[in-house]
């Protein structure tokens, strides 16, 4: 079908002629997403709606410099933008970014991504001049008839499951008046899957995160909920206190995502986190765990594939529009238990003298020397425990004190008592107050790392791979009467 | 709770993207309450709570 008049003009059509409308000497950076996703839901072990939803937007970046080195920047975005609205676009950020006030974080815009990525960044993804990609219901139609199994198996059971599957995809074209074209497809599914007892007095959960669902073992999932809610035939109630726990994948990555949220350069540099350094300066450099622990980034870890260059759509802290295109390459925030690195923009690294080193949108944290990820299983880690709480994931997670990283939440859906190596009961949920800095100092062991959903922080960052954890004196500060 | 404000203490606030649930959504929402006096407040020293 070829173009006209009244067909929808293409992502990269619209960037070209964004480009091609600003002022004479105007400088742009035009970013178009084209979002498309599809959705199940079931409860009761019946499927009950599904859906498909599709958006696109286009983002215009003015930057309006003035003789004195100083510059303005203006944004407009708009959804579903005809190829007769994109001049008027222009002009508006253009307006915005004369009127603006000149920006902090003004710098030249990114020539050399595309020197060093080319038109592919990685080998066989699409080129610029590709049709954006998209999902479709189809692309959740093998999960589907697993999950049918599963259902019905449930039923059988006497068990009754509740769930919602997601798969979206974002297809994002980056281009600007300095020649760079860069575009990013980013598949992004999930999986949540709560399991409860006939008479709903018992309840787990278990979530996963995926490229395209063909690795979601919904059977599996259902097989570790069962054992769960067979753990909770018995009820022990525990007090606050400090406990020895071990805290699952998911677990520890909300609390690991906290950890990465808060580490960019400028807070630190500007004495506001808790990786500022006393007296002034950053704590990069410094043992925060006695075990050989590594946290880290990379775009093209497998499973978790990101965009491996800067796509910013305004500037923040840490973020700058001027370093769109930048290459994100792999890097280590925690090296062998040391902080090794602060994200930040070209901007931030500067106020904090720090090298630039821009946001990966995925996170793994991984056991001994070289990011090795091999250790204990959960099972096996509950079979070496004396005494402690298993729990399944929190919920809720508040940051109290940036200096501290101090963060407040709540368990749910399952907190076990473990004594002499096995499960013996189910424990009341709690409040807990935990600094995941301080964590890393009181960490006893670290499992195998493997893909795993963030519960809480799902919604936003569901790119990880993280182990299980021994830590002691986990700080359950009271009883939550939640269940 | 001891003592709840008058009229002139009422303030609506609010936001306009909060976000909930699956798949996920964006409403604006508002809350408006008057002043209030509370006693017997639990306070956390979150210095100490922080320490390691």
């Amino acid at each position: 079908m070829g173009h006209n008049e009244h067909s929808p003009s293409s992502p990269q059509q619209l960037i070209e002629q964004a480009l091609n409308a600003a002022r004479p000497g105007g400088e742009l950076v035009v970013i178009a997403d084209e979002h498309s996703t599809v959705n199940l839901r079931w409860a009761a072990n019946t499927l009950t709606t599904n859906g498909v939803a599709s958006t696109r937007s286009l983002r215009v970046i003015a930057i309006d410099r003035h003789p004195d080195g100083t510059c303005g920047v203006g944004t407009v975005s708009r959804s579903g933008v005809r190829a007769d609205q994109v001049a008027g676009l222009v002009r508006a950020a253009e307006k915005a970014a004369a009127d603006a006030a000149p920006a902090d974080d003004a710098g030249e815009l990114v020539t050399d991504g595309m020197a060093r990525y080319g038109q592919r960044p990685r080998l066989g993804a699409p080129g610029w001049d590709e049709a954006a990609a998209s999902t479709e219901v189809a692309a959740l139609r093998g999960f589907a008839a697993r999950l049918g199994e599963t259902l019905r198996e449930a039923q059988g059971a006497g068990r009754k499951l509740y769930g919602f599957a997601e798969h979206e995809v974002t297809s994002t074209f980056l281009g600007t008046s300095r020649g760079l074209r860069l575009r990013h497809d980013q598949p992004t599914g999930r999986l949540e899957l709560n399991a409860k007892s006939g008479d709903m007095t018992r309840s787990a959960w278990a979530g996963a995160a995926t490229r395209d669902f063909t690795d979601v073992d919904v059977a599996a999932l259902e097989a570790g909920l069962a054992e769960r809610l067979s753990w909770q035939s018995r009820r022990v109630d525990l007090p606050a206190g400090r406990y020895e726990v071990l805290l699952p994948p998911t677990a520890v990555a909300d609390l690991m995502i906290n950890f990465y949220w808060e580490a960019g350069a400028r807070g630190a540099a500007e004495g506001r986190t808790v990786f500022a350094a006393p007296g002034g300066g950053t704590r990069v450099g410094e043992q925060l765990s006695p075990l050989p622990v590594s946290l880290f980034s990379d775009p093209s870890y497998p499973g978790l594939e990101c965009a491996p260059f800067v796509v910013a759509h305004a500037s923040g802290e840490d973020s700058s529009v001027f370093d769109n295109g930048l290459p994100s390459p792999p890097v280590s925030w925690v090296a062998d238990g040391v902080l090794s690195a602060l994200h930040s923009s070209r901007h931030s690294a500067g106020l904090a003298q720090l090298p630039v080193t821009p946001p990966v949108d995925n996170l793994v944290l991984a056991a001994g020397p070289g990011a090795g990820g091999t250790g204990p299983s959960l099972a096996e880690m509950i079979a070496s425990t004396k005494r402690g709480l298993l729990l399944t994931c929190l919920w809720y997670i508040r940051e109290v004190d940036p200096q501290t990283l101090l963060l407040t939440g709540l368990t749910r859906d399952g907190v076990y008592l473990i004594e002499d190596g096995a499960v013996t009961g189910a424990v009341n949920n709690f409040r807990f107050n935990e600094t995941p800095v301080g964590m890393l100092s009181r960490l006893a062991s670290v499992g195998t790392t493997e893909r795993t959903l963030p519960r809480e922080w799902g919604d936003y960052f569901t790119r990880c791979a993280m182990p299980p954890l021994r830590v002691e004196g986990f700080n359950m500060s009271s009883v939550s009467q939640a269940s | 709770m001891q003592a709840v404000g008058g009229p002139q203490t009422y303030l609506l606030g609010g936001v306009f993207n909060c976000g909930k649930g699956q798949p996920g959504q964006v409403a604006p929402v508002s809350h408006g309450t008057p002043a209030a006096l509370f006693r017997q407040v639990r306070v956390l020293n979150t210095a100490e709570e922080g320490q390691g």
